[in-house]
C-alpha cells in the first residue's frame, strides 16, 4: 500500500518535472540552433529547429572581434568565485547575528536591512560614492563590490532559515557547553545550514556571473577587465546601435553587412549561459560538500 | 555648366588644402617642433584669412599665443603639461592602440598648444550612461560629443559651458569661425547662448530615397534610364512610378515581401520639420511659415498612411512588420525583401549597396531638406567643470583646423593604421583591416572636421566640398533653423504623448489599419494626452525665439 | 547589574560578526541615500545634486497628470498580485516534488528549470517572437495550421497577453524561486515525517499537514517582500516581450514602461528619481501595513 503510493508519487513527480524541463529546454535548444543558423535565413524564414542553412559565422564573429572571449571567461570565473565566497561569508555572518531573537537593537538592524530593499539613492549618488569617495573605478574592485557583495533579500532569507530550521535547544546546549559564538556558528550552525548556504551561494554566483552593469559603468579604460557578460552585452548593444545609425557610418558596407546581427545575439546568449549549465550540477555537489567539510574542520 | 566649373575649381582648391594639410601631418619632422615658427605661421594664416576684421583677430591671435606660451612656461615649472580629455564614442569600445595615439597626439600638442591631449573613447553601448555619470560627478572630461547624450538634455542638466563666456570664443576660436558658417553656428544657440559647435557634415538630407535591388528590377525588365536624373545623380521618380514598380515586383516574386517598411515616413520621407526634436507639433511648411501644426492631422501624414495601407492591402508588407525589429537593410540583405526607403546624400548608393549586400538602385522621390534641428543634433561641448576653459576651447579650435590632430583622431598613425595612396586617398596599412586595426573608430560623421584630413579610398577627394555644396544648395531650409526648446515644463504632456503615439501611431504608419479610423484614433489619443497644450507651449517659445532673432 | 554586563559581553561577538555586512550596507546603500532628494529638485550639474534648486513635487506631476495613471497603476498592481500567487504556488509545488523525489535525476531537472532564469529578457523576447510571429511563428505554422485553424495575429490581440505574461514570468522564475523553498524543506527535521508515516499519514497528508505549514514563515516573508515591490515591474517582461506593441498597451503598460517611454529622450534624472521614490514609497507603506497585520496575528512571522 505504502510503497505503491510512493511509486505513484514518484511517477507523478517525474512526469511533471519532465514536462517542466522540456518547457525550459526546448526554447533553449531553439536558441542554440538559431545561433548556428545562417543570419539571412533567420531574417527571411524566422527561427526554426531545422534551418535551411547552417552557419558557424556568428561564433567566428564573437571570437574574432574585439577582446578575447577566453580572457573574459577567465575574469568571469575569478569574479564569480571570489564574489560568491565573499558574499556568502558576509551574508551568513550578518544573518546569523540577526537571527538571535534577544540581540539588542535587533529590530532596528532588521529594519535597516529591509529598508535597503526598497530605497536606493539612485545611480549618480552611488557612482559618486564608489568613483569619487572610494576611487575604485577601472579596477577589479569595481566589478566585485558595487551592489553585488550583499543584498538585503539574501540576508532576510538566511535569517529566516536560521530562525526556523535550527532548533534553539542545540544552540542553548552549545552555549551551556561554553562554546564561543564563533565556535557555535562554525561547528553547529553551518553544518545544519547546508541547504540555505547552497541556495544563497547559487544566487550570489548567478548574480556575479550575469552582471554586466558594474563593468558598464565603472570600466571606461580597463577593457582587459571585461567579464563575459560585459563583453557580450556591449557587443550586442553596439550592433544594435550601429544598425540604427547605419546611415552615418563610413564604410557600413564592410562593417555592418558582415555582422550577423540576429544569429550573433543567440550565439552570445549561448556563450554566456552554457558554461554555467555544464558546470552547475558538478559545482552544486562539491560546493555543498566543501561547506560541510569547512564547518566540521572549524 | 558654369556651376560645374565653379565646383570643379572649388574642389581643386580643397584638394590642395587637404594635400598641404596632410603633407604637414605626414612629414611631422623635428624641424616643425620649433614652436615659434609654428605659432607665427598660425598667426599669419589667420590674419591672411580674416582680412575683413584684421585688427580684432590679430588681438585674438595674440591672446591665443599668449595662453599657449603661459601654459608652456607653467609646464616647464611643474615638469608636466596640463591635460585636456576629449570624450566620444565608437562601435567597438576603447581601441587597442589608443594609448599610442594619445602619446602621439600629446607629443604634437605639447609643442603646438602647450598641453597634453587624451582621447577617451567609450563604446556606443555605454557612452550615454558613462558620460552622464562622469559629467554629474565632476570627473575630468573636458570636451565631449553630445551624440547619444543629447544636446538639449546636456544643457538642461547643466553639463555644458557657455563658449562665449568672457569673450573666449572670439579670442580663441577664430579657426572655428572660419570653418563653420555663422548661421550654422547660430543654429546651436539655445536661448541665445552658444553651448556647442556642430561637427562639419551633411546637415541636409534628400528625403524619400526608395532603394530597390538591381537584380529585381532586371527581372521585371524595368528601364531606369527612362527616368530623369536628379541633383544627386539618381533616377528621379514619382510615387506612381514606385507603386508601378512595386506592383510588378510583387507579381514577379510573390514569395518575397516588396517593402521592408519602417517608422520613418516623416523623418526620412517628408519635409515636415520635427521642430524641437519631436513630432508633437511641427512646421508643415518649414520654409515659409513658423506656424506649429499637428502633423498627424495633416494631408502629408494622411497620404503616407494611405500609401502604407494600400501597400499592406496589396501584400507588399510582411504581417510581422510591426513586431520584427530587424533593420530594413538587413532585411533586404537577407533576400526576403526587395525594397526599402531611407534618405540619401552624396555617395549614398555605394553605402546602401554595401549594407544590403547587393547592387541597389536609389530612386529619388523626395526633395532636399534641412530641418531646424539638423545642425544642432549633436554639437561638441565643453564641460562646465573643466579646469582650464581657455586650454579646452583652444583644443576645440584645433580639432576643427589642425590636420595633424584630426588625422590622428580620425584615422590613427600613418604606417600603423593607414597608408597614403598615390592618388592622395588613404587605405588600411599593409596587413591591417577593420578587424585587426588598433585604431579604427569609424565615426567620421561625429568628428569635428573630418574634411581637414585625408579622404578614405573610394570617396572623392573633394567630398568635403560636395557635402558643403549639398548643404548650401538645399532647396527647403527650415526657417526655424537653430530653434531649440527646453520641454521639461511639459514633461507630463510629453510622456503621455509618447505613450499615446506608441499605442496608436505605428499601426497607422505600417498600414495595418484603415487611415480614416486609424488617424481618428491616434488624434483622439494625442488630444487626450495634451497635444494642444504642448503645441501651444512650443508655439510660444518659437514666437519668442523668432522675435528675438528678427525672423518673421 | 553584573548579569547585564555579562549579557552585553555575550553579544559583542555577534556585533563583530554583523559588522562587515552592516558596513557594506552603509557604504552601498546608505551613503548614496541622500541622493533621493534629487526627486524634489531640478538637477543642474553646475550646482551639484545637493545645490540644485528645489522644485517641490513638480517632478512627480507627470506620473499622475493623465488618465493613463489609472491604467498603468492598475496593470502594475494586478500583474504583481497574480505573479505573487502563481509564482509562489508553482515554486512550492516544484520544490516539494523535487524534495520528495528519490531518483538522482532530480539534480538534472533542477538545472534544466533554472535555465530560463539565466537567459536575458531580450533573448526571451526573441524566443517568444519565434513562437508567436504571425508569418513564421511555430504556433501559427506548426500547431494551428495542421489543425486547420486560422492563424492568430498574436501581437494585435490583447486578450491573450495577460496569460502570456503570467506564463513567461512563471517559466522564467520557477527554477529560481523553488530553490528557496527547497532549502526550507530540506531544513525540516526528517524525524517529523518518520513519526507521521508511522502514524499512517499518506504522502499527500504529510505534504499538506507538515511541509506546507512549516513553509509558512518563508511564504509570509517572501510575500511581504514582494508586496514592497508591488509598484515596480520587470521592465523587460512588459516592454521587450510584447515588443512594445501599441495594440497591447492597455494590458501591458506599467509604471516602468510608461516612464521609460517619456524619459528615454528627456533624459531627466530628477524625474526618474521621482518615479523611483514614488514606487518605493507606496511599496514601503504597504509593507509596513501588512507587516503590522502579520505581527498582530503572529509576531514570529513579522519582518521586523
Amino acid at each position: 500500500m505504502r510503497t505503491r503510493e510512493e511509486r505513484n508519487f514518484q511517477i507523478f513527480a517525474h512526469v511533471v518535472m519532465i514536462i517542466l524541463s522540456l518547457l525550459a529546454v526546448v526554447p533553449f535548444v531553439l536558441l542554440v540552433i538559431s545561433s548556428f543558423t545562417d543570419n539571412d535565413v533567420l531574417i527571411a524564414n524566422g527561427y526554426s529547429f531545422t534551418p535551411a542553412k547552417w552557419s558557424t559565422y556568428a561564433y567566428e564573429y564573437i571570437f574574432k572581434t574585439g577582446n578575447s572571449v577566453v580572457h573574459a571567461y577567465g575574469i568571469s570565473i575569478v569574479l564569480t568565485l571570489v564574489g560568491t565566497a565573499l558574499a556568502l561569508s558576509i551574508t551568513t555572518l550578518l544573518a546569523y547575528a540577526l537571527s538571535k531573537p534577544d540581540l539588542p537593537f535587533r529590530s532596528v538592524l532588521l529594519f535597516l536591512v529591509f529598508f535597503t530593499l526598497l530605497f536606493n539613492g539612485g545611480l549618480v549618488p552611488t557612482y559618486i560614492v564608489y568613483s569619487n569617495m572610494l576611487n575604485i573605478k577601472n579596477s577589479f574592485w569595481a566589478l566585485l563590490v558595487p551592489g553585488l557583495l550583499m543584498n538585503g533579500f539574501n540576508v532576510m532569507l538566511m535569517k529566516s532559515y536560521f530562525c526556523s530550521s535550527i532548533p534553539t535547544e542545540i544552540l542553548d546546549a552549545a552555549y551551556i557547553d561554553g562554546a564561543s559564538e564563533y565556535k557555535t556558528f562554525s561547528s553547529v550552525v553551518l553544518p545544519l545550514s547546508k541547504p540555505i548556504v547552497a541556495t544563497i551561494g547559487l544566487f550570489a554566483g548567478i548574480a556575479y556571473w550575469n552582471d554586466w552593469m558594474n563593468g558598464y559603468i565603472y570600466l571606461t579604460k580597463r577593457t582587459d577587465l571585461y567579464s563575459v557578460q560585459n563583453l557580450l552585452n556591449r557587443m550586442m548593444q553596439n550592433i544594435q546601435y550601429l544598425s540604427q545609425n547605419s546611415a552615418r557610418v563610413q564604410d557600413a558596407g564592410v562593417g555592418l553587412a558582415s555582422i550577423p546581427s540576429v544569429s550573433v545575439r543567440m550565439a552570445m546568449a549561448t556563450v554566456g549561459v552554457l558554461p554555467i549549465l555544464v558546470s552547475y550540477p558538478f559545482i552544486q555537489g562539491n560546493f555543498v560538500k566543501g561547506i560541510t567539510l569547512g564547518g566540521v574542520k572549524g | 555648366m558654369k556651376k560645374k566649373i565653379a565646383s570643379l575649381l572649388l574642389s581643386a582648391t580643397t584638394a590642395a588644402m587637404i594635400f598641404s594639410g596632410c603633407g604637414s601631418a605626414a612629414t611631422q619632422t623635428p624641424a616643425q617642433s620649433d614652436t615659434q615658427t609654428t605659432k607665427q605661421e598660425a598667426t599669419e594664416q589667420s590674419n591672411a584669412e580674416q582680412k575683413d576684421d584684421g585688427g580684432s583677430s590679430e588681438a585674438a591671435s595674440d591672446k591665443a599665443a599668449q595662453a599657449i606660451a603661459d601654459r608652456k612656461a607653467k609646464a616647464e615649472k611643474d615638469g608636466k603639461y596640463e591635460k585636456v580629455v576629449i570624450a566620444f564614442f565608437d562601435w567597438t569600445g576603447r581601441p587597442a592602440g589608443l594609448d599610442r595615439i594619445n602619446e602621439a597626439l600629446s607629443a604634437y600638442t605639447e609643442e603646438t598648444l602647450g598641453l597634453d591631449v587624451e582621447l577617451m573613447i567609450i563604446d556606443s553601448a555605454a557612452y550615454g550612461e558613462d558620460m552622464k555619470l562622469m559629467l554629474s560627478s565632476g570627473e575630468q572630461v573636458d570636451l565631449f560629443s553630445t551624440c547619444i547624450l543629447g544636446y538639449n538634455p546636456s544643457i538642461n542638466n547643466g553639463y555644458v559651458l557657455d563658449l562665449e563666456e568672457d569673450g573666449m570664443f572670439d579670442d580663441y576660436c577664430s579657426g572655428i569661425k572660419e570653418k563653420i558658417r555663422a548661421d550654422y553656428l547660430d543654429a546651436c544657440r539655445v536661448g541665445g547662448v552658444l553651448y556647442g559647435t556642430p561637427p562639419i557634415k551633411d546637415y541636409a538630407i534628400e528625403t524619400a530615397a526608395v532603394c530597390v535591388g538591381q537584380e529585381y528590377l532586371d527581372a521585371i525588365g524595368y528601364d531606369v534610364t527612362a527616368l530623369p536624373t536628379g541633383e544627386l545623380g539618381y533616377p528621379k521618380a514619382t510615387w506612381d512610378d514606385i507603386n508601378d514598380i512595386f506592383t510588378q515586383l510583387h507579381a514577379q516574386f510573390p514569395d518575397k515581401y516588396v517593402m521592408a517598411i519602417q517608422d520613418n515616413e516623416l523623418t526620412q520621407g517628408s519635409s515636415v520639420d520635427n521642430i524641437a526634436g519631436d513630432y508633437f507639433g511641427t512646421l508643415l511648411d518649414p520654409q515659409n511659415s513658423l506656424k506649429i501644426e499637428d502633423v498627424y492631422a495633416s494631408d502629408t501624414f494622411k497620404e503616407w498612411a494611405q500609401r502604407a495601407y494600400d501597400w499592406n492591402q496589396a501584400g507588399f508588407i510582411s504581417q510581422d512588420a510591426l513586431t520584427d525589429t530587424t533593420g530594413a537593410s538587413a532585411k533586404v540583405k537577407s533576400g526576403a525583401y526587395m525594397a526599402m526607403m531611407a534618405c540619401s546624400k552624396p555617395g549614398y548608393k555605394t553605402q546602401i549597396s554595401g549594407e544590403c549586400g547587393r547592387d541597389m538602385v536609389v530612386f529619388d522621390v523626395g526633395e532636399s531638406f534641412m530641418s531646424s534641428s539638423s545642425v544642432s543634433s549633436f554639437p561638441w561641448c565643453v564641460n562646465q567643470n573643466t579646469e582650464d576653459p581657455v586650454a579646452t576651447i583652444q583644443v576645440l579650435n584645433a580639432l576643427y583646423t589642425d590636420s595633424t590632430i584630426e588625422t590622428l583622431m580620425c584615422w590613427g598613425q600613418e604606417g600603423k593604421e593607414f597608408k597614403v595612396n598615390s592618388d592622395g586617398t588613404i587605405s588600411y596599412a599593409d596587413g591591417v583591416d577593420a578587424n585587426n586595426s588598433e585604431y579604427y573608430p569609424n565615426v567620421l560623421w561625429l568628428m569635428p572636421n573630418p574634411y581637414v584630413t585625408y579622404v578614405w579610398e573610394g570617396d572623392p577627394l573633394d567630398l568635403g566640398q560636395q557635402i558643403a555644396d549639398f548643404n548650401d544648395n538645399c532647396t527647403c531650409k527650415s526657417k526655424a533653423l537653430g530653434f531649440t526648446w527646453d520641454n521639461t515644463d511639459y514633461a507630463s504632456e510629453y510622456t503621455a504623448l509618447k505613450n499615446a503615439y506608441d499605442e496608436f501611431g505605428p499601426k497607422v504608419v505600417y498600414g495595418f489599419v484603415d487611415p480614416e479610423t486609424g488617424i481618428a484614433e491616434l488624434e483622439q489619443a494625442l488630444k487626450a494626452a495634451g497635444l494642444d497644450d504642448y503645441m501651444a507651449g512650443k508655439q510660444a517659445a518659437l514666437d519668442a525665439w523668432a522675435a528675438e532673432n528678427g525672423i518673421n | 547589574m553584573k548579569n547585564k554586563r555579562k549579557n552585553f559581553k555575550r553579544y559583542i561577538p555577534l556585533y563583530v560578526m554583523a559588522f562587515p555586512g552592516l558596513l557594506y550596507l552603509f557604504i552601498n546603500n546608505y551613503l548614496p541615500l541622500p541622493g533621493l532628494i534629487l526627486a524634489f529638485k531640478k538637477f543642474n550639474a553646475k550646482k551639484g545634486i545637493y545645490g540644485s534648486p528645489f522644485v517641490g513635487f513638480k517632478n512627480f506631476k507627470y506620473l499622475f497628470a493623465t488618465k493613463d495613471a489609472f491604467v498603468i497603476t492598475r496593470n502594475t498592481i494586478l500583474y504583481n498580485l497574480v505573479f505573487i500567487i502563481v509564482n509562489t504556488i508553482m515554486a512550492i509545488f516544484v520544490a516539494i516534488l523535487l524534495a520528495e523525489m528519490t531518483s538522482r535525476i532530480k539534480k538534472a531537472y533542477q538545472s534544466f528549470i533554472l535555465l530560463p532564469y539565466m537567459i536575458s529578457m531580450v533573448i526571451v523576447s526573441y524566443l517568444v517572437f519565434g513562437f508567436l510571429s504571425t508569418e513564421n511563428g511555430f504556433i501559427n505554422n506548426s500547431i494551428l495550421k495542421p489543425l486547420g485553424m486560422d492563424p492568430v495575429s498574436w501581437y494585435m490581440e490583447k486578450k491573450y497577453w495577460p496569460f502570456i505574461l503570467v506564463f513567461v514570468s512563471a517559466w522564467k522564475g520557477v527554477g529560481y524561486n523553488c530553490v528557496i523553498y527547497l532549502a526550507s524543506i530540506l531544513g525540516i527535521d526528517r524525524s517529523i515525517y518518520e513519526s507521521a508515516s508511522i502514524d499512517g499519514a499518506s504522502k499527500w497528508q504529510q505534504i499538506f499537514k507538515i511541509t506546507i505549514p512549516l513553509l509558512k514563515p518563508t511564504i509570509v516573508m517572501l510575500t511581504l517582500l514582494a508586496i514592497g515591490r508591488i509598484f515596480y515591474s520587470d521592465f523587460g517582461l512588459f516592454y521587450q516581450v510584447p515588443q512594445n506593441q501599441g495594440a497591447l498597451f492597455s494590458v501591458t503598460n506599467t509604471i516602468d514602461t510608461y516612464v521609460y517611454r517619456g524619459l528615454l529622450e528627456l533624459g531627466d534624472m530628477s524625474m526618474s528619481s521621482a518615479a523611483g521614490l514614488y514606487q518605493s514609497l507606496v511599496g514601503f507603506i504597504l509593507v509596513l501595513g501588512s507587516n503590522l497585520i502579520v505581527k498582530k496575528i503572529d509576531p514570529d512571522y513579522a519582518l521586523f
